[in-house]
């Protein structure tokens, strides 16, 4: 019974934090722009 | 990781803030367009890595996009020299080289946004001083094409199943001013055209169908986009509708497309006016093809715009954030 709470107990945690990657990975669909700064001491992506 | 900046100001709601993420590598600097190309900034197909030149450093980077968050994921070589523009297809990535031989350089990309370069993949364009503008590949990743803006040549190789490129095909323009290709969605290649020089708002826009052996056949040659230094090019998803930025006149011209790529030039073809002495440079379209963002370099702004169901565009505001005459060059928008 421990032994299968334990398991339990792992593949809740791992599968919220796959869901959080998931997540982060595929929500590509919010908006934002991006423009770059071409500067010559340190190019930079400025994200809006 | 990314530095926070202060709230910028947002006329319209969207852009609300900004942050800014180094990419490794070092810019050209300069004031106004100093790149000369489309394509210094580009999303992958699927929006989730975005792709940057660093023509100082000679090096491109790849970041993963998670919203407006960016995660640098590598810094390469970019196989030649000032690199200008990046084009991308699966796992397939080309680069443009202006310096030196001009060239283009093939590198695989892995699932975790490293770039490998491919063997025997540097091709060189016509001559050495083409001023390669822009490189596009066509929607079945058949075809590379690339733009030469000092030769008004337009190069066509055929992407080999390792990657690698055919010999060159070049097919000269005949309209003036050759400068950016953008492919439709059904294969269609749209070329922006700057026009004779010294002509007062000259410039014009062109369709071509590229034939099995990579010559160009025209379709709609040299529709008048009636502004001057016409060097952008963007296509709505849909591929109904492609805007051109008129970086002389500060306007932004419009056309329908048909499923053919025929062009016909919206009504009065000019669809917006950004305020005088903008330099309207690159432009890009949300993915929902809802709005229109045009990069001002003179006036260190984003032009905010609406795409309207008839392809007419609505002028919604700008957001500030950037300095004006300070070399910014490349947009891209999710």
């Amino acid at each position: 019974m421990r032994r299968i709470l334990t398991a339990l107990t792992i593949a809740i945690v791992f599968g919220f934090a796959n869901a959080g990657m998931a997540k982060d990975v595929d929500s590509h669909d919010a908006k934002a722009v991006f423009v770059m700064t071409n500067a010559a001491n340190g190019n930079e992506i400025v994200a809006y | 990781m990314g530095t926070r900046l202060s709230p910028i100001r947002a006329d319209n709601g969207m852009l609300q803030q900004s942050r800014k993420f180094y990419t490794g590598g070092r810019g050209s600097g300069g004031l106004i367009d100093p790149l000369e190309s489309q394509g210094s900034l580009t999303l992958s197909q699927d929006r989730s890595f975005l792709f940057a030149v660093n023509a100082g450093s000679g090096d491109i980077s790849v970041f993963r996009v998670h919203h407006s968050r960016l995660v640098l994921t590598d810094v390469a070589p970019c196989g030649g020299s000032s690199p200008n523009a990046i084009a991308q297809h699966d796992n397939l990535v080309y680069v443009l080289n202006t310096g030196g031989s001009s060239s283009v350089a093939g590198f695989r990309l892995s699932q975790n946004g490293k770039l490998m370069q491919i063997s025997n993949s540097i091709r060189f364009l016509s001559t050495n001083t083409s001023g390669g503008a822009s490189l596009a590949f066509s929607p079945d990743g058949r075809f590379l094409l690339v733009t030469e803006r000092l030769t008004n040549n337009i190069d066509a190789f055929t992407v080999q199943p390792d990657g690698t490129l055919s010999p060159i095909l070049v097919n000269s323009d005949p309209q003036p001013g050759t400068f950016a290709v953008i492919f439709t969605p059904g294969g269609a290649a749209l070329v922006a055209e700057t026009g004779p020089a010294g002509a007062q708002n000259g410039s014009t826009i062109s369709s071509y169908a590229v034939l099995d052996d990579g010559t160009l056949s025209s379709i709609t040659p040299g529709v008048p986009t009636l502004g001057a230094a016409t060097c952008w090019n963007a296509i709505t998803p849909d591929g109904r509708f492609v805007y051109t930025n008129n970086a002389g006149s500060a306007t932004i011209s419009g056309f329908a497309i048909d499923p053919n790529g025929a062009l016909t030039p919206l009504p009065n073809t000019i669809q917006a006016t950004n305020p005088a002495g903008s330099s309207n440079l690159d432009l890009t379209i949300s993915s929902d093809g809802k709005f229109l963002y045009s990069l001002n370099a003179g006036l260190g702004a984003i032009g905010i715009f609406r795409i309207n169901k008839n392809g007419s565009l609505t002028s919604v505001g700008s957001a500030g954030g950037i300095l004006a005459h300070h070399g910014f060059n490349g947009i891209a928008a999710l």
